[in-house]
Parts: C-alpha cells; sequence; structure tokens
C-alpha cells in the first residue's frame, strides 16, 4: 500500500486560494491537516497520489469535482433553535415594519444563506407559526441554499438525527417531527411547506439572485470560516439580494462593520442587525 | 428599532489596497517605504498583516525603533513593534538595548518583544527590570520571564506573590508557567483568594502532580457549592489525567469521600461540570463510579459528535472490554483502547464490536498485532463481512488484515454465497440482506489479494485468467482495485486489450502501469492515438517520467487540449510535460507561460521544477508578476541557480507581500 499523500506548502495554498475564490471559505495555517485529512478520502477515491492532482481536478473541474470539493470543505454544524433569541428578536422588533414596506405587499420573503441541512431555515418558519398571529394576512416565503449539494438533499428530506435536534425540547419534538427509525426524525409536511431548497453559492451572486428581492436575509455562522476578500464578496452580494430596508443578520460573532456602504446598522431589541440602505 | 449610520472610513478601499500590495514589489524601495506607513493605518486584518510582513523586511531597524518612540502615533507605534516581532532573532539586540530607555513606554514595548522573542538569553536581561518602577513593565517582565521556561528564574519570582495584587497576578501565572513544584504551597494558600484565586487554580493545574491535585481537590472538597464547579473540576480533571497511575492517592477512605462529591456531579446541569467529573472518576482508577462515569463521557461526547479518545481512557485499559460492550461512541473509544493496548483486549470482543466501520483503523491496527497463528474463532467471517460491507474506496485499509489472516479468510470466503442471478435479483430483495455476498468482482480481487497456495486459484495466471473472463465492466472494476498488484496486472493481455478495445482499456492500463509501474506498458500507451489521451494516461507518463512521451503530449497540447476540443486537458499536459522535461518540453513550457491563458501561472510552475539554466531569463523577468504563483516559481528557479545577477531579483522577492514567496526567497538568499 502507498503512503498516504503529504499536503506540501504549495498545495496547501493553491487549495486555499481556490476554495476561497470558489466557495468563500478559508483555511488558516492551524487548521491545515483539518483541509488535508477532508480532502484525503478524496484523493484515494480519485486514485491521486498527490494534493496537487486534486487541485487541478477541482480547479479545472474535472468530473464536476468542484461540487464535490464543496462537500468536502464546507461545515455542515446546525441544529434546530439555535440562538433564537435573534428569530425572536426579528419578530417581534422588526416585523411590523418590514411588513408596512415589503417588496411584494401581503408577502414576505426570507433566504437562509448557507443553510446547511435546512435546520435554521425550517426553524425560521416554526417561529414565524408561533409569531405570526400579529402579522396575519401576510404570506411567508423562505428560500435557502447552501453550496453543498448533499446537504441541500438532506434539507430537502427534512430527517434528522439527534445532533439537529440537540436544543429542541421534547415537547417540540413531539409537535412538529415524526419518528423514523432509532434516533432519526421527520419534520411534519405541515411544516415544510413554504420552505425551498437549491443548491447556491455566497460568492456567486447568479447562483441565488432571484427576481423579487428578499426582505430579509439570515446568513449565520458560515462568515466566520471566509477569507476577507469573500466576505466583501458576501456582503455585496447580499445588498443586491435584499431590497431598501431589508435586514441582514448574521452570527452573534460575525459582522460585516467596515465591509460594505450599503449596510447600517440597527439595534433589533437585543440583536444587531444590518439594515440595506436605498440606492 | 434605532438606527446607528456606519462611520464611512477615509482610508483608501480594500481594492485599491490590495492593487497597491501587488505593486509593491515592482517599486522602488524609497516609496514603498511610505506606502507601507500609510498602508498599516488600513482597518482591513488581510491588508495590515500583508503590510507589516512586508516591512518587516524593507524599513531599517533604526526606523522601527523610531515608530516605537512615537507616543503621538499609537498606530505607527503599534506597527512597529509588530514589525520588530516580525524581524524574529534580528530584534534580538535592539530589544536588549531598549529595556534601559528613559520612557518606560519604550521599555515595556521592549519586553513585549522579547516576550514574543522567547531568546533565552533575554533572561539576564528581564530580570534586570523586575524592580522596575513603572507597574506595567514590572508585571509584563515576570510574565516574560515565566513563559521563558528557565526554572533558575523561580526564586526571582516567589517573592512577588506577596507583592501589589497586580504583580501577584504575573507571579502566579508565571510559576504556573514554569510547573514551579516549589511554589505549590504559596499557590494553595492563594486559592481562596478572590483576586487571584482562579489564576492559582489554573497554575497549579499546569504544575501539576500529587501535591498540586491534593491541593486542588482539599479546596473543592471545602469549597462545594460556592465554586465555579466546571472550571475547578476541569482542572482537577487535568491534573489528575497527567499524574502517573502509581502516584494517584491511594488513601482509600479519601478517595471513597471525593468519589462520593464527584458521583453527585454526575447529575449536574452543565455538560461541563458532568464531564469533568467523570474524567476526575475515571482518573481515580478502578471504582465503581466508572459505569456511571464511562456512561456520562459517552453521553457528553455524543452530543458534541466527538469520537477522539479522551485522554482519561488511555490510563484505563482495564476498560477497553467495556467500552466494547457499549454502543456508539464508547465502542469507537473502546477500538482504540484496544489498538493501544492490545494485550489487555480480549480479540473476541474486538470482534464483536467490529460491525461499525467508524473506528476501522483502530480496529485494524488491533488486529494487526494479533499472530495470524492466533486468530481467535470467527475471525475469518467478521473481516471478511467488513470488507465486503466497506464502500470500494476504503477496502484497501483492511487488506493488511486480509493478507494476515489469509487462511481464515479464504476459508470463509469458500462459504460466503454467490449473489442472486439476474431474473432472481428482480425480485423484491429483503430489507437488510442477513449475511453478505460476494459478487465474481470481489471473488477475483480477494484471490489476488489472499493469493495462492500451492497452484490455486490465487496465483497471479489463475487470477488474470479470472480477471480475463469476466465481462468488460466486471474487469475495469477489477484492475482499479488490483492496480497496484504487480504480479497480476504484469500477467494481463494489456497488448490485445489495447488493440482491441483501446477506447475501453487504456485509463486501466495508464492506472495498471502507474501505481505498479510497469514500465513495459509505455510503448503501448504510447501508441494510443492523442484523441484517447485522458487523466490517468497524462499522470502515467508523467509519475513514470517518461521522456518518450513527450513527442505525444506535444500532440495532445496542440491538438487536442485546445478550445472546443478537450481545453480540460490543457493544465494536465502542461503538469505532465514539467514533471517529465527536456529540452523540447521546456520550450513547450515556456511558450505556454507566456500565452497569457488561465493555464499560464501552470506554465510557469511546470517549467520550474524541470528548468535549466537557460531557462532562468524568463524567470528573472517575470519577478514582478501580478500572479503570486508565478512570482514563487521566480524565487524557486532563481534561488536553485543562484546567479550574482539574481541577488537583486530575489531580495525583491524577498520582500514579496505574500509570505510563501518572500519566505522561499529569503531561504535561497541565506543559503
Amino acid at each position: 500500500m502507498r503512503a498516504d499523500p503529504q499536503l506540501t506548502d504549495d498545495e496547501f495554498l493553491l487549495l486555499n486560494e481556490l476554495i476561497a475564490a470558489e466557495i468563500g471559505i478559508t483555511f488558516p495555517d492551524h487548521k491545515r491537516e483539518l483541509l488535508a485529512s477532508r480532502l484525503r478520502p478524496r484523493l484515494q477515491a480519485l486514485r491521486l497520489r498527490r494534493y496537487f492532482d486534486y487541485y487541478l481536478q477541482a480547479r479545472y473541474d474535472l468530473a464536476g469535482e468542484r461540487e464535490r470539493l464543496a462537500e468536502l470543505v464546507t461545515n455542515h454544524e446546525s441544529y434546530f433553535f439555535r440562538e433564537t433569541e435573534q428569530i425572536e428578536a426579528l419578530f417581534e422588533h422588526a416585523l411590523p415594519g418590514l411588513r408596512a414596506t415589503a417588496a411584494t405587499p401581503g408577502m414576505l420573503r426570507l433566504l437562509s444563506a448557507g443553510c446547511a441541512s435546512g435546520e435554521e431555515a425550517y426553524t425560521l418558519g416554526l417561529c414565524a407559526r408561533r409569531r405570526f398571529a400579529g402579522v396575519a394576512g401576510s404570506t411567508l416565503t423562505i428560500d435557502a441554499f447552501d453550496v453543498d449539494a448533499s446537504r441541500v438533499a438532506m434539507a430537502q428530506q427534512a430527517v434528522y438525527g439527534p445532533g439537529a435536534l440537540r436544543a429542541t425540547p421534547a415537547e417540540l419534538r413531539q409537535r412538529y417531527f415524526t419518528p423514523r427509525g432509532a434516533d432519526r426524525w421527520e419534520l411534519k409536511p405541515l411544516y415544510r411547506a413554504g420552505s425551498r431548497f437549491y443548491r447556491g453559492n455566497i460568492v456567486a451572486l447568479e447562483t441565488f439572485a432571484p427576481a423579487v428581492p428578499y426582505d430579509v436575509v439570515f446568513c449565520r455562522n458560515v462568515l466566520i470560516y471566509f477569507s476577507e476578500a469573500a466576505l466583501h464578496r458576501a456582503a455585496d452580494h447580499f445588498a443586491e439580494v435584499l431590497r431598501p430596508g431589508g435586514l441582514l443578520l448574521l452570527g452573534a460573532c460575525e459582522s460585516i462593520i467596515g465591509l460594505s456602504h450599503r449596510f447600517e446598522t440597527v439595534r433589533l431589541g437585543p440583536s444587531i442587525a444590518y439594515r440595506r440602505i436605498g440606492r | 428599532m434605532s438606527a446607528a449610520p456606519l462611520p464611512l472610513p477615509s482610508e483608501i478601499s480594500w481594492d485599491g489596497a490590495m492593487r497597491l500590495l501587488e505593486a509593491l514589489p515592482a517599486m522602488p524601495l524609497a516609496e514603498r517605504g511610505a506606502q507601507v506607513e500609510m498602508l498599516v493605518r488600513n482597518s482591513s486584518p488581510g491588508v495590515r498583516e500583508r503590510v507589516l510582513r512586508l516591512g518587516a523586511n524593507l524599513l531599517p531597524e533604526e526606523r522601527l525603533a523610531e515608530h516605537l518612540r512615537n507616543d503621538h502615533d499609537a498606530v505607527l507605534r503599534n506597527a512597529g513593534l509588530e514589525m520588530l516581532k516580525l524581524r524574529g532573532a534580528r530584534s534580538f539586540p535592539l530589544a536588549v538595548r531598549l529595556l534601559a530607555d528613559p520612557e518606560p513606554d519604550v521599555v515595556l514595548q521592549a519586553v513585549l518583544l522579547l516576550d514574543h522573542l522567547r531568546d533565552p538569553r533575554a533572561l539576564e536581561a528581564l530580570r534586570g527590570v523586575l524592580a522596575h518602577p513603572d507597574l506595567n513593565v514590572a508585571q509584563a517582565a515576570i510574565l516574560a520571564i515565566g513563559r521563558l521556561g528557565d526554572a533558575r528564574s523561580i526564586p526571582d519570582l516567589l517573592p512577588f506573590l506577596a507583592a501589589d495584587p497586580w504583580l501577584q497576578m504575573a507571579a502566579v501565572q508565571a510559576l504556573g508557567d514554569l510547573r514551579s513544584r516549589r511554589a505549590v504551597a504559596d499557590l494553595a494558600r492563594l486559592l481562596g483568594d478572590p483576586v487571584v484565586g482562579a489564576i492559582a487554580a489554573e497554575a497549579l493545574a499546569r504544575i501539576g502532580g500529587v501535591s498540586a491535585c491534593r491541593a486542588l481537590i482539599a479546596f473543592w472538597i471545602g469549597q462545594a457549592g460556592q465554586l465555579d464547579d466546571a472550571a475547578l473540576l476541569g482542572l482537577l480533571a487535568h491534573g489528575l489525567e497527567g499524574l502517573p497511575r502509581a502516584a494517584v492517592p491511594a488513601d482509600r477512605p479519601a478517595i471513597g469521600r471525593i468519589l462520593a462529591a464527584l458521583r453527585d456531579r454526575l447529575a449536574a446541569a452543565a455538560p461541563e461540570v458532568r464531564a469533568a467529573a467523570a474524567r476526575c472518576i475515571l482518573a481515580l482508577g478502578p471504582s465503581d463510579g466508572d459505569e456511571p462515569a464511562l456512561a456520562v463521557l459517552a453521553a457528553v461526547a455524543e452530543e458534541g459528535e466527538d469520537a477522539r479518545l479522551p485522554s482519561v481512557l488511555r490510563r484505563r485499559p482495564d476498560l477497553a472490554g467495556a467500552l466494547l460492550r457499549r454502543p456508539g461512541t464508547a465502542a469507537a473509544w473502546g477500538m482504540q483502547l484496544a489498538a493501544l493496548f492490545p494485550r489487555r483486549v480480549a480479540p473476541a470482543d474486538v470482534l464483536a464490536a467490529l460491525g461499525g466501520a467508524a473506528a476501522l483503523s483502530a480496529a485494524v491496527r488491533f488486529l494487526g498485532r494479533v499472530p495470524a497463528a492466533q486468530a481467535p474463532a470467527g475471525l475469518g467471517p467478521a473481516v471478511l463481512r467488513l470488507y465486503l460491507e466497506l464502500p470500494a474506496e476504503r477496502r484497501a485499509e483492511i487488506v493488511p488484515l486480509l493478507r494476515r489472516f489469509r487462511v481464515a479468510v479464504r476459508g470463509a470466503l469458500a462459504a460466503v454465497a454467490e449473489p442472486p442471478a439476474a431474473a432472481a435479483a428482480l425480485a423484491p430483495a429483503p430489507a437488510a440482506p442477513a449475511e453478505p455476498v460476494a459478487d465474481p468482482v470481489d471473488r477475483v480481487v480477494l484471490a489476488a489479494l489472499l493469493g495462492g497456495t500451492g497452484g490455486s486459484g490465487g496465483s497471479p495466471r489463475a487470477v488474470a485468467a479470472a480477471l480475463e473472463r469476466l465481462p468488460l465492466a466486471g474487469r475495469l472494476a477489477a484492475i482499479v482495485q488490483l492496480a497496484a498488484h504487480r504480479p497480476v496486472m504484469r500477467a494481463l493481455p494489456w497488448d490485445a486489450w489495447l488493440r482491441e478495445a483501446p477506447e475501453a482499456h487504456a485509463a486501466a492500463a495508464a492506472e495498471a502501469a502507474a501505481a505498479s509501474r510497469l514500465c513495459e506498458l509505455l510503448p503501448l500507451l504510447r501508441a494510443l492515438p492523442p484523441r484517447l489521451a485522458e487523466p490517468a494516461l497524462l499522470r502515467a507518463f508523467a509519475e513514470l517520467a517518461d521522456g518518450d512521451a513527450v513527442p505525444w503530449l506535444l500532440e495532445v497540447l496542440e491538438t487536442v487540449a485546445v478550445p472546443r476540443v478537450r481545453p480540460e486537458l490543457r493544465p494536465l499536459v502542461i503538469e505532465s510535460l514539467g514533471r517529465i522535461g527536456g529540452a523540447a518540453a521546456r520550450r513547450a513550457l515556456a511558450a505556454a507561460a507566456l500565452d497569457r491563458t488561465a493555464e499560464s501561472r501552470l506554465a510557469y510552475r511546470a517549467l520550474a521544477a524541470c528548468a535549466e539554466e537557460e531557462d532562468a531569463p524568463l524567470f528573472r523577468a517575470a519577478v514582478t508578476h501580478s500572479d503570486w504563483y508565478v512570482r514563487l516559481a521566480c524565487a524557486e528557479v532563481l534561488g536553485r541557480f543562484a546567479a550574482p545577477q539574481d541577488v537583486p531579483a530575489l531580495a525583491r522577492l524577498a520582500a514579496d507581500p505574500v509570505p510563501a514567496v518572500a519566505h522561499r526567497a529569503l531561504s535561497c538568499l541565506e543559503g
């Protein structure tokens, strides 16, 4: 048996450059071994003996490798009812104003960018259901996309394991999910209605730009993995897909301050959001 | 909803800064200095990091020392310190000189610089400022001394445990860094101190040893309920896990009280407390708390989806069997423990847990140490089943086991069923087959891997014959799995296959040639028409460094790897030419480097791999290329030949804003 290939300095830089340009994510020096270990099985499957060969395979998208690369390097950590204070704050403090100025009257359009297996997008829908009495008469649509096609497929199937439900109280688990074998739960169809999942890439606007702009964009705990160049592109792209006055919500430790002149910070109760400034 | 608009930045835009950074290597030195001092004010961390690296290599030392003295411009002052840090050991003499500066802020910067450099020679100089009248300086010096790790400094630091709280905190931390056993009693007395108690606990955990652990236990027992359990128990677990096993306190009545208190914490609400209590219980050695502690530890790990073997279990090989009998993460830990301590585990326990592939590598390591003659009953079927159930790309991981226990596995294979015939396969299948099946491809591959015994069906010729009889798709699948099996690959009728069905066999032949290093296949591969070029073929020529393949590759480059035919092959051809080298390859690569297509950078790299001295002018002319990857190739080639006229170009590259380029050029200049 051959020895495992080793990731050289040059290969690390090249792969990082490619991943940052195509997906936005960057692997700092201390995560070099992480990148190597994520790609190693793929090299074995393709019977490639050097990471440089894999770089060429992905860079030139031979046999559609770009999509597989996205699956390998993206972080899939997500769960239902994660950091719901921010979602609650949106419905509590901003929804009436958003509704009054919606891009399409009578409709609120939300986007979950970098949705992984759909936990956040579905959580948005579940939280909206509990809050929607206050804004009855509006239709809520939730679009969600991720660069990892396999995760998008999981989101569409909506079957989850215990990790995804670790913050879901037992009572809510019973109400919203149907058991499917050992340690698997399927979100009931009723609660999946109104959510649409597709493959898209935050750093490639054409993959998720809608015909009608969104009122709210959620992109939480995704940008922390992005390179600086990709952050700039992401901020620009979110500004493109949001209507003036629309809100961008990021994770608690993320910020686009200094990255774009097209947003202003606003306070939503205990949370911070970024409001799209008019053209 | 209240709105607070963002301030508009007055600085150069991010795009502008990036363009300026790209242009910096081509600027005159003086202009670069001014641009560096402007760009360090940029709010972008990426721009700042790159420009600081540049300034560290570019600005003279006196200029950087002036920045340190600039108390009107904090940005420049901080940038000066950062650049001196980036200069590494070259900054040491300056830092020592600055310790005598009359300005306390400058002395403080010098101490911080020495702290960063961690040069052992700094100890004497730092001792000299321990009594500095400025508390910030003295505090930074104490911390820096601690991080130097020289035990001779302990007597200098002990008096500070009774000093001003600011210095006291620094001394506690430093003594912890120094792992000072002499300080344990003093630190233990500080555990109850509201200001430095938490730092003292951390220091004791870092110091470790029986006395430090006793101090932490005594304090925790005495103060239970009034403390941050998660932090203190975590530190205690850390300390206990660091004790030699023989040093764990053996005072059973006392241990009994501690265990009882720890077991209470297994039901704590916070997972950190539960996990820390479990670690402490397990670290204290075998007890009736083991089972509940294992259950808690596994449950907490499963919540975090972490299957790494906890350190505490490395101390407890006696638990391997119990772990292997548990499901999920615990079984994976058991497998890892079995691999670490093969003599402490019964093979039957491992076999029982072998079903899942999650801990496969640990299982392979463990079973790899079991002598073949002592293979436990059931091992052959278990290994075979694992092999057949694994996806093809992972099967190579257990090939060593197949070979080690070939007799047992061969016996098992004879008892395994063939898959159902095609017609029967159309009938509804049971939900999950009770027994694995081995299809004809599996059987041929296994025959090769298990080998023959005295002319049986496992000899290379017999396997090759069986492989020939397989339908085309099965044959190719088997070849992929056996590509590195040189005897079998050599026995195959490649000549006939490549003549009769070249499209079908070209990739498999290339794969076999590269993996088994079958140079005799190269003429057959070179005889293929260039239109059949594909990645495996291009890589095979490169891996076998086939100089005779260069004309074939050049033809592919000109007729096949072109727009509207198969442009995706162009980078692979370029790469292969670079790995083979030779005059014709170098000429083609030089032309490709200059043609300004997307593959130009790859051509520079490929040419760098095989460049000769006469190629140096092309690289000399590219040292200000806008692509860092091309500049990296320049540094590599110009450094390799080290011609005197290339020193200015290398010096320019040594100040490159991309660290990889700068490091490569610097190492060439220094080497």
